[in-house]
C-alpha cells in the first residue's frame, strides 16, 4: 500500500469530520487515502497528456 | 456432482425424486464443506419442503420447469425471504429479515431449482479473497492451502468441490471471474444492468451484477437464460482475438501456452491491445472507493468500529474522496469505453486471462505485479477490473488441466454478446481446451 505522509493526518481528518464520520484519521486510513490518490493522479494525468479526448459523458 | 441438465431431466422424467436430490446434496455439503468453509448457512427444512412440492407437482402430472430439482446456492448478499441478508459483514447479523426473495432467486425457484445454501464472501463484496472477519476463510477446493479468491468464493468453491452444480454470484471489478478462474469453475459476470438486482445488497451500482457458476458452459447458459438474460445472434462467423499489452504482461507462462493452444485450434488468431488498460484499472478502484464509500456513509457514521478493519480504512479513503476525481475517473470511463468499441467492429470475442496465475497461498496472500509483490485481497482483480469498468460481458473458463491447480480465462464480448461467448465457451469445452477437473481427493 502507498505511504502517507504524515502531514495528511490532519486534512484527512477534517474530511472526516465534514461528513460527520466520528472514526479517527489512522495511519492505515491516510495509506488507503493516498493508495487511492496514486490512481487518481494515473487518471489525471491522462487528461493532461491528451487534453483533446473525446469523452461525451 | 452430475449437471444442472443431467438433474433437471432425472426429475423431470420421473427418474429421481427432487427430494432425494436433495437428501444428496445435504450429505455432500456436510460432508465436504467443513475443510472449504463454503456454506454460511445450510437450508435443509425450506429446500427438503420445495422439493416435496416438486416431487408432488411431477405425480399430479405438471412439469415443475427446466430447472426441476436442480439444488442451488446463493451468495450471502443475495436476500432470502426469512432471513438476514448480512453481506458478508457481522454487522448485519441481527439485520432485518428479508421479506421476500431477490429477483434472481425467485426466477430460479420459478424455474423449479431449490435453494440449498447460502455461500461466504468477503464483507461488503469489497475484496477479492473471502478472507472474512466474521464468517471465516472460505478456503480453494482443489487445495484447502489456498485463497478461493472473492469476493464470491464461496459460490465458486461449492461448484468446485462438487456441492452444488450451480450457485449465484455478484460481480463489481472481478467478483465471479476470480474465484472461478482460481477454483476452475466457469463464471459469467453478464453485460452490465442485464439481469435483475432486485433484493441483492449493492455495493458499487456502476459496476455491479449478478451472475451465475456452474461445472459446464451449458449449464451456465441454461442458468443465464432462466435468469433473464437476452443477447444479440450468434455471428455465423464468430472472430476471436487475444488481449495482448496489459493482459500479457503479468501472466504465467502455463497461461500463455493455454491461450496459444487456444489460438491454434482457430487457426491463429491476431493479438490486439486495448488502450490505457492500467489508467483503466486505476479509475475503475477510484470509482468503486468513491461509490462505496458513499454506500456506507450511514454505517461509517453510526458503526464504524463494527467493520472489518481492512474494508473500514478502504470505504472510509472513499468517502473524502473529492466529487471531481470522482468525475475525472467516470470521464475516462466514456473515453475507454470508445476505444472497446472500436475494437470490437473488427472482432467478436476477445481471450485474456482471468487471473495471472493459481490461487495464493492462505499464509502468504501476495501477488506479484510489475516484479512487486502486492496484497491479493486487492490485487487479484488486475485483468479484471478493467473490463468491468466498462460493463462488458465475459464468461470465465477454466483450462483443463487435471491435476494441477486451476488457471482460469476471460471469453470478453462487446455489450449483449453473450451468445457468442458461450458458443465459444461450448467449442473450446468440446476440444479438450477447457473444463472443469474435480478436486484431488
Amino acid at each position: 500500500m502507498a505511504d502517507a505522509p504524515s502531514d495528511a493526518l490532519p486534512e484527512l481528518a477534517g474530511r472526516l469530520v465534514q461528513l460527520e464520520i466520528p472514526a479517527q484519521c489512522t495511519a492505515t486510513v491516510a495509506a488507503a487515502f493516498a493508495l487511492l490518490r496514486e490512481h487518481a493522479e494515473r487518471v489525471e494525468s491522462f487528461f493532461v497528456e491528451n487534453p483533446d479526448a473525446a469523452c461525451a459523458v | 456432482m452430475k449437471s444442472v441438465r443431467a438433474i433437471a431431466e432425472e426429475v423431470r422424467a420421473g427418474r429421481r425424486r427432487a427430494v432425494d436430490v436433495v437428501h444428496s446434496t445435504l450429505a455432500d455439503i456436510e460432508r465436504l464443506d467443513a475443510p472449504i468453509q463454503a456454506v454460511t448457512r445450510l437450508l435443509a427444512d425450506t429446500a427438503l419442503a420445495d422439493a416435496a412440492a416438486i416431487d408432488a407437482a411431477i405425480s399430479r402430472g405438471l412439469d415443475p420447469g427446466p430447472l426441476a430439482g436442480v439444488p442451488f446456492g446463493v451468495k450471502d448478499l443475495f436476500d432470502v425471504a426469512g432471513l438476514p441478508t448480512t453481506a458478508g459483514a457481522g454487522m448485519r447479523r441481527d439485520a432485518a429479515p428479508a421479506t421476500s426473495d431477490a429477483e434472481a432467486v425467485r426466477r430460479l425457484k420459478a424455474a423449479g431449482a431449490i435453494l440449498v445454501a447460502t455461500l461466504n464472501m468477503d464483507e461488503f463484496a469489497y475484496g477479492f479473497a473471502t478472507v472474512n472477519a466474521a464468517f471465516g476463510t472460505t478456503r480453494n477446493p482443489h487445495d484447502p492451502a489456498r485463497l478461493a479468491g472473492g469476493s464470491s468464493g464461496g459460490s465458486a468453491a461449492a461448484v468446485a468441490a462438487g456441492m452444488l452444480p450451480l450457485t449465484l454470484g455478484s460481480d463489481t471489478n472481478g467478483s465471479i471471474r476470480v474465484p472461478a478462474a482460481l477454483c476452475g469453475v466457469y463464471g459469467l459476470k453478464p453485460t452490465h444492468g442485464t439481469l435483475p438486482m432486485d433484493g441483492v445488497f449493492p455495493f458499487v451500482d456502476s459496476f455491479d451484477d449478478i451472475g451465475p457458476f456452474a461445472a459446464s458452459a451449458a449449464d451456465l447458459a441454461l442458468a443465464w437464460g432462466l435468469l433473464g438474460g437476452t443477447a444479440a445472434p450468434v455471428p455465423a462467423d464468430i472472430r476471436v482475438a487475444r488481449l495482448g499489452g496489459w493482459f500479457t504482461r503479468n501472466a504465467c507462462d502455463a497461461l500463455e501456452r493455454g491461450i496459444d493452444a487456444i489460438g491454434a485450434h482457430f487457426g491463429g488468431i491476431p493479438t490486439v491491445k486495448l488502450p490505457e488498460v492500467d489508467r483503466a484499472r486505476s479509475a475503475a478502484f477510484v470509482m468503486t472507493a468513491a461509490e462505496g464509500g458513499a454506500r456506507h456513509l450511514p454505517e461509517l457514521r453510526t458503526r464504524a468500529l463494527e467493520f472489518d478493519p481492512a474494508t473500514r480504512d478502504r470505504l472510509l479513503a472513499g468517502a473524502i474522496l473529492p466529487a471531481a476525481t470522482y468525475l475525472t475517473a467516470q470521464r475516462f470511463q466514456s473515453w475507454f469505453r470508445a476505444q472497446a468499441a472500436r475494437m470490437f467492429a473488427d472482432h467478436d470475442v476477445l481471450i485474456a486471462p482471468a487471473v495471472g496465475d493459481v490461487a495464493p497461498r492462505i499464509d502468504d496472500p501476495l501477488i506479484e505485479v510489475d516484479g512487486v509483490r502486492v496484497p491479493a485481497r486487492a490485487h487479484l482483480g488486475i485483468f479484471t477490473q478493467p473490463l468491468s469498468f466498462i460493463g462488458l460481458p465475459v464468461v470465465t473458463v477454466p483450462l483443463l488441466r487435471p491435476g494441477e491447480l486451476p488457471l482460469g480465462l476471460q471469453l470478453v464480448g462487446k455489450p449483449g454478446a453473450e451468445a457468442a461467448l458461450f458458443a465459444i465457451a461450448g467449442q473450446l469445452e468440446v476440444a479438450g481446451l477447457t473444463g472443469v477437473s474435480a478436486p484431488a481427493a
